[in-house]
């Protein structure tokens, strides 16, 4: 009796908000597109209609190099453990706490480049950080 | 010596008792320590399909398409095209938490449309994704994806 006593204390102890949290957090952002979705385009004969046909919308549209354009399409599907722990020794320390989470997010995408003609000119797949191009130009926006 | 008839076993007396006790104890803790949540997150209103319908390129102007839908959540230029972007998205968060550990999942879907415009403010291309309708209150180990999922709730929007 005071085994089971003892481990419904420790176990209350340990589920108060201040000691021991475990998470385990699922997150998920529109539905990741399939390599078989897009793979009938062809770099310098596909054009935008066929890209928007085969895609839908893009999350997001830029103008790239001279007159050309680039869209992007996004994704989520992110699983993220976590773990807390703390202690409050009072009047000895300030309060510690330690704690761990896996939830660096990173986009995955796909980036498709069209030239002034709207001809498809490159389709990259990845990290949308990465594939970005660098020359990309940023909107104008108002200086205030 | 023979036990006498009056004596009283503590072992065997206390076991129905402890079981009745600990789950007692058992519920009470997972009830007193367990919560859960449900919310829904909308962001702009879904975008109508039969309005999409209705859009024809090379014929609808910029004009005729914000009177449609309305004015853009976003415009691009493209040197010397323009872009509109209308969107809305549905998110649905579940959480539950038993004990020390809090399981949560959060499923946002979006309606998307962009037109383009050519430099005569004609519409020259469009694209749009309806899928709002489709994110799922769920547990971090449920597939939201599933197609039989995707099926049912197409089935359910008007004008897809």
């Amino acid at each position: 009796m005071k085994n089971l006593l003892f481990c419904v204390v420790l176990f209350m102890m340990l589920a108060s908000s201040s000691c021991v949290r475990l998470r385990w957090y699922h997150e998920t952002f529109d539905q990741p597109i399939a390599l078989s979705t897009y793979s009938h385009l062809r770099e310098g004969q596909s054009n935008l209609t066929d890209c928007l046909a085969a895609l839908g919308a893009p999350h997001w549209v830029r103008d790239y190099r001279e007159e050309g354009v680039a869209v992007a399409y996004a994704w989520l599907d992110k699983t993220t453990l976590g773990f807390t722990a703390s202690a409050n020794f009072f009047r000895l320390a300030p309060a510690a706490s330690f704690s761990f989470d896996n939830d660096d997010i990173e986009w995955p995408g796909i980036v498709l480049f069209f030239d002034s003609d709207l001809t498809l000119t490159e389709i990259r797949r990845g990290m949308l950080d990465d594939i970005r191009l660098p020359n990309e130009r940023k909107r104008p926006s108002l200086v205030e | 010596m023979e036990p006498r008839p009056c004596d009283f076993n503590m072992k065997e007396a206390n076991s129905p008792m402890k079981k009745t006790l600990s789950g007692l104890l058992a519920i009470l803790t997972l009830t007193s320590l367990s919560g859960c949540l449900l919310d829904r997150t909308l962001v702009n209103e879904p975008l109508s399909p039969e309005s999409i319908q209705q859009l024809s390129p090379g014929k609808t102007t910029a004009k005729e398409v914000v009177d449609l839908l309305g004015a853009p959540n976003d415009v691009v230029q493209l040197g010397k095209r323009t872009a509109y972007r209308y969107d809305s998205s549905v998110a649905k968060q579940a959480g539950l938490t038993l004990l020390v550990i809090t399981f949560f999942n959060e499923d946002t879907r979006t309606d998307r449309l962009w037109v383009f415009f050519d430099e005569g403010e004609v519409l020259s291309h469009y694209g749009s994704t309806l899928s709002s309708h489709r994110p799922q209150y769920a547990l971090p180990w449920e597939d939201v994806h599933s197609a039989s999922d995707q099926t049912e709730s197409d089935a359910n929007r008007p004008g897809l």
